[in-house]
């Protein structure tokens, strides 16, 4: 029973492994690694998987346990031995072209201009969630949704360009 | 920078990493083998981190507690011992308030706005917290000094006392203002965010 728990777990998350990824990435602090947040990320989806009653959507459940750990994530030791290591992630990307690796620290660096909130809204929307799955994620409304989204776009105009 | 800019920087991202493999089987079979031997929660971190203060705040109250009660009320120092007794006190109560209120939050249930406003508060009581333990530290300065009877001492003690009290003035302050600045800043954009909620 719990092999095929593990099992149908193994297989939820490579098929989420990227949202995860992306997630993990964009809350990315000099206290809080990419390895760390994605560890606690998986940690926790597989605390929480047996309770998962298909209630909302897979990806919504995900995107909502990753992204409370992401914002509740504090480190109180420096050393806690990494189980996860994304080490063919950090190969790969200084294995990318310049330009590319440029984008990259262009749209952390806007994106991480913003708050919690805005920062996981303007995610979600990157992702492509419904204004509805945004708001089922966040527990805001679908009018705030919009409301905040027409105001991200504002702030994100403002911000000035590298 | 538009949405538009960012959307295509982002599914240039999410293009390249559809080719790569972030986390292989045995990694994951590894991490879940490790959590059924010991929680690794960071969150169950500081609750142990927050017991263990606990436990040892309560026991440093009742062996203070017990010196008061046979203590010399006119003793030099009774006065400064009451006075952290007293401190302890309400630093144990504000303890178990934040203990409580970590263990509340439910990552699993809880929508991204209840856990935003939670942590935003957590993380703003605990610069409270830094602020509220300098000044107990500033206190028990100043109540040591007239338990020893400074004023009564000569000129160049009162001189190394008066420079040793604003250099750990100083010391504090700057601690405070370089570790919490971004924190601070954080929790300003945060509050700001959430604030416009109520607006709308």
């Amino acid at each position: 029973m719990n092999k095929d728990l593990e099992r149908e777990f193994t297989a939820c998350i490579k098929e989420y492994e990227r949202v995860i990824y992306k997630v993990c990435y964009l809350y990315t602090t000099k206290s809080a690694s990419l390895n760390d947040l994605y560890q606690e990320a998986v940690l926790n989806i597989w605390r929480a998987f047996p309770n998962f009653r298909g209630e909302c959507k897979i990806s919504t459940w995900i995107y909502r346990i990753t992204l409370n750990t992401c914002i509740s994530f504090i480190r109180k030791e420096k050393n806690i031995p990494e189980i996860v290591t994304l080490t063919q992630e950090a190969e790969w990307l200084t294995e990318e072209e310049d330009s590319f690796r440029e984008m990259l620290a262009e749209l952390y660096r806007l994106i991480n201009n913003l708050g919690h909130l805005d920062k996981s809204i303007i995610l979600l929307y990157l992702e492509e969630k419904d204004y509805a799955e945004i708001g089922e994620i966040t527990g805001l409304t679908v009018t705030n949704v919009a409301t905040k989204l027409s105001r991200i776009k504002d702030k994100l105009r403002k911000m000035p360009h590298n | 920078m538009e949405l538009d800019e960012l959307k295509k920087s982002w599914e240039v991202l999410d293009n390249r990493l559809k080719k790569k493999e972030l986390i292989d089987e045995q990694t994951l079979s590894n991490l879940i083998s490790e959590r059924t031997k010991q929680t690794r929660s960071s969150m169950n971190k500081i609750l142990l981190y927050a017991k263990t203060t606990l436990i040892v705040g309560f026991l440093a109250l009742i062996g203070l507690g017990s010196y008061l009660l046979i203590a010399d009320y006119n003793n030099k120092e009774f006065c400064l011992w009451l006075f952290i007794w007293i401190m302890l006190c309400i630093g144990m109560a504000w303890d178990s308030m934040g203990y409580m209120y970590l263990k509340s939050i439910d990552i699993e249930k809880m929508p991204l706005v209840t856990v935003i406003k939670k942590m935003t508060a957590y993380h703003r009581n605990f610069i409270i917290e830094c602020f509220v333990a300098a000044v107990f530290f500033l206190s028990a300065f100043v109540i040591q000094a007239f338990c020893i009877q400074l004023f009564t001492l000569n000129f160049v003690s009162i001189l190394i006392f008066s420079i040793v009290w604003i250099i750990g003035c100083i010391v504090a302050i700057w601690i405070i203002k370089s570790l919490f600045y971004n924190k601070l800043r954080n929790i300003k954009r945060n509050l700001a965010e959430l604030g416009e909620l109520n607006q709308d």
